[in-house]
């Protein structure tokens, strides 16, 4: 109990820091990390999560302290991506595509006859 | 033992015996001839005055009395084929193999020529040969047969066999052997020789048998047959002599051929299903759980009818088409939804009920957690706790049931349905009535849900899966069609978003997941589909075609109708997901996982690949604006009696 207090009290510390360096991040190259190191697989390629296995990222309201949180210390079935198998810069790169799924508004699939039938 | 006919003797079998150890000896002779020095230092002690040398006793003995016949007028072979055609199979697929030659001529030459037909089909592979009859019998309800070349042909069909085992699909298989070591002729003979032909393969199929005589070989086809097709369905392998085949029929009394008889499934017993209609109604939050439930169209209508009754939600695993998928009872969407709440789930014919109820606590190895309610009761009604072996572990985690329903669940419906409704009064089907509308609610809600999910990166590249299951059901929703492909790797996308209220719309998967199921078990059920004149479509996953891609050329040269429409993703992504764990726990780098899991430099040409074995080929698709007319044009091609692939690039996941 006391030990993941602290973790939780260290990540939440951490979180503001690592928000201000995911603003800087490069999407596009976050993008390319996104498919290398298949975060896709579990989140699927537009983050609509389509394999049973991991939650829905795009449009899913997230902010980056949340992703980041997740990475490092993560909840549920993801494996941990430690600083040593994805380096703080390609972090924020992830953070920053990441957060690029959740701009606009999120599609209904009204205005599509083929999912209307 | 070879046996004489009456239309004339020539010595067959002593030429081919002479001509095969002539040859052997004329290969041999140079790296084994001793020297003289040798010659005498190994020469054998002298033999007993009583026992003459080989030549002489040949000579002594003039012609063999096994010489084989030139011609005959009966052969076993023609017995077992009336056999087969008394038990309704009407097909056999196989890789050729000498040791089936018999059965292979009796097919070719009588079984394909005089009514009711049996036909040979033409297979490069005995794992194609199996996932035909598993596709097929899955449509059609009944088996077909396999001929397997003995040892290495049941080798390579062996997973194939395992996959309808753990599907509960019954399968009409033949193997031959040749005990007698006098009959086998040559090295590669001995070589594919086996004491027991059938343990290889016994821990999976339901019965096997090695008859010694034609009416012991009618006895025991009839008999698998039976078993097969009682539930829990499952293969059955008759390892057959080569001699009972190929020579007359000589049985005195003349060997009979039973009657099939109909067959009365067992039906769980009727106490035990009062006192389980009596939870189900009583019940507040009552779920009814299927995988494989409706073996025919009738077990799909007592589910409709169970359900509307209790006006309860349905959760369909999808092994079956067991429930129409836009049922408003269907909450398979929300499984997760409904089961939490659920005080009482009844498990009809379940793979693994214990997931239904339980799951995995986060980053531990083994520690589970129940995800149902404290004090939430379970029932299971399943025909395969009536047949179980225990090597390979299909019977997954113990469901820690209350009360067992030992009984086929189709065949058990009806009776459930009778004990429940003695027990509704119009209280009890006005609070029915009330939670339905509430689930009615909630299945269009999930649906809205599923679109919007679905449009996520609609008109990207490469193309999404539901963007391809949208265009493939644009084109065949007005068909009567048939989708023989599993759906787990699509999402579930068509369970979600298709509507389907017929039996043969689905087919489940390929049981126990061996991959090299989808494209010969499709064109099976493409086979079957063939006389209903119905649409077969297969969604066919890019790795799994290349376990058995001469499917293909057995399409084209069988002339069977069936869309292949690739979903040709490049990779398998599973995989990659489950070594990048694995990487990540290690931390030695996660960006090498692409090796060993992609298929990539070079990328395939799945439509050039088809073309080249006579089907139809388009592709590769890229861009989503190009499906919907390519796959009209495929389907045109279908309809006109064709396979047909297109090839289309599609996202991982």
């Amino acid at each position: 109990m006391r030990f993941s207090f602290i973790i939780a009290l260290s990540v939440a510390l951490a979180a503001p820091a690592f928000a201000q360096n995911a603003s800087s991040g490069d999407a596009a190259r976050g993008k390319q990390i996104y498919m290398r190191d298949a975060c896709y697989t579990c989140h699927g390629t537009t983050g609509a999560s389509t394999s049973f296995v991991g939650p829905k990222l795009a449009h899913a309201g997230l902010t980056a302290g949340q992703i980041m949180r997740q990475l490092r210390h993560p909840q549920a079935q993801m494996p941990a991506y430690t600083e040593k198998v994805l380096p703080d810069s390609d972090v924020a790169d992830l953070v920053a595509y990441i957060q690029t799924l959740q701009q606009g508004r999120a599609p209904t699939g009204k205005n599509i006859p083929l999912l209307n039938r | 033992m070879a046996k004489r006919d009456d239309k004339g003797m020539v010595g067959r079998r002593a030429f081919l015996k002479t001509a095969t150890l002539a040859g052997a000896g004329a290969l041999a002779a140079p790296l084994t001839a001793p020297g003289k020095a040798e010659a005498q230092a190994v020469a054998p002690p002298a033999r007993a005055p009583s026992i003459p040398a080989a030549p002489d006793r040949e000579a002594e003995r003039g012609t063999p009395a096994d010489v084989q016949a030139i011609t005959q007028s009966s052969s076993g072979a023609d017995f077992m084929l009336d056999v087969m055609r008394g038990l309704g199979i009407e097909h056999a697929a196989a890789f050729v193999g000498s040791s089936f030659r018999g059965l292979h001529e009796s097919i070719i030459n009588y079984g394909m020529l005089t009514d009711p037909e049996l036909d040979f089909l033409s297979c490069m592979h005995e794992e194609v040969s199996v996932a035909m009859c598993h596709g097929y019998a899955k449509i059609e309800g009944k088996p077909m047969a396999a001929m397997m070349h003995d040892t290495v042909g049941l080798q390579h069909g062996s997973m194939a066999i395992y996959n309808a085992y753990a599907d509960r699909v019954p399968i009409f298989l033949i193997t031959p052997s040749a005990p007698d070591l006098r009959t086998r002729k040559t090295m590669v003979q001995f070589v594919h020789s086996v004491q027991d032909g059938a343990a290889i393969v016994r821990d999976f199929v339901k019965w096997d048998d090695r008859p010694g005589s034609l009416q012991h070989w009618a006895e025991s086809a009839t008999r698998a047959w039976k078993y097969a097709m009682t539930p829990p369905y499952g293969p059955v392998l008759l390892v057959t002599s080569t001699d009972l085949q190929e020579n007359p029929i000589d049985e005195e009394p003349r060997p009979v051929i039973p009657h099939p008889p109909k067959i009365a499934p067992p039906q769980a017993e009727d106490g035990a299903l009062r006192e389980a209609a009596k939870m189900l109604v009583e019940a507040q939050a009552p779920v009814l759980v299927c995988d494989r439930l409706a073996r025919t169209p009738a077990g799909m209508q007592s589910l409709v009818e169970l359900a509307e009754l209790l006006q309860a939600p349905v959760v369909d695993a999808s092994g079956r088409m067991n429930f129409p998928w836009r049922h408003p009872l269907n909450q398979t969407s929300r499984s997760r939804a409904v089961i939490s709440q659920a005080d009482l789930i009844l498990g009809m014919e379940m793979t693994d009920f214990w997931a239904t109820t339980h799951s995995f606590v986060p980053h531990t190895e083994t520690s589970t957690q129940r995800s149902v309610k404290p004090g939430a009761k379970s029932i299971s009604l399943t025909a395969v706790d009536l047949n179980f072996h225990s090597n390979y572990q299909d019977f997954e985690r113990y469901p820690d049931v209350d009360l067992a329903l030992e009984g086929d669940a189709e065949a058990s419906l009806p009776s459930l349905i009778a004990a429940c409704r003695t027990l509704i009064d119009k209280g009890k089907r006005s609070n029915f009535e009330s939670r339905g509308k509430k689930l009615g609610d909630a299945h269009q809600s999930a649906l809205t849900d599923q679109r919007a999910l679905a449009a996520e990166g609609w008109d990207s590249q490469p193309i999404t899966t539901a963007r391809l299951v949208m265009e493939l059901y644009n084109v065949i929703r007005d068909e009567d069609w048939t989708l023989a492909s599993g759906s787990l790797f699509q999402n579930a996308w068509p369970q979600k978003l298709w509507h389907a209220d017929k039996h043969h719309r689905y087919i489940g998967d390929a049981g126990a997941y061996g991959i090299g199921y989808t494209a010969p078990a499709t064109l099976g059920a493409a086979l079957a589909n063939k006389k209903h004149g119905r649409l077969t479509v297969s969604i066919q996953a890019d790795g799994d075609l290349m376990c058995c891609p001469s499917s293909l050329w057995t399409a084209a040269h069988e002339k069977i109708p069936i869309l292949y429409i690739m979903h040709n993703n490049r990779a398998w992504h599973q995989e990659i997901m489950l070594l990048q764990q694995m990487a990540n726990r290690m931390q030695r780098g996660i960006d090498r996982t692409h090796i060993g899991t992609t298929i990539a430099d070079p990328f395939i040409d799945f439509g050039k690949m088809a073309q080249s074995m006579g089907v139809y080929g388009q592709g590769p698709i890229t861009d989503p604006k190009d499906l919907g007319a390519a796959i009209k044009r495929a389907v045109d091609v279908v309809k006109r009696g064709e396979p047909a692939l297109i090839d289309v690039v599609c996202q991982g996941r």
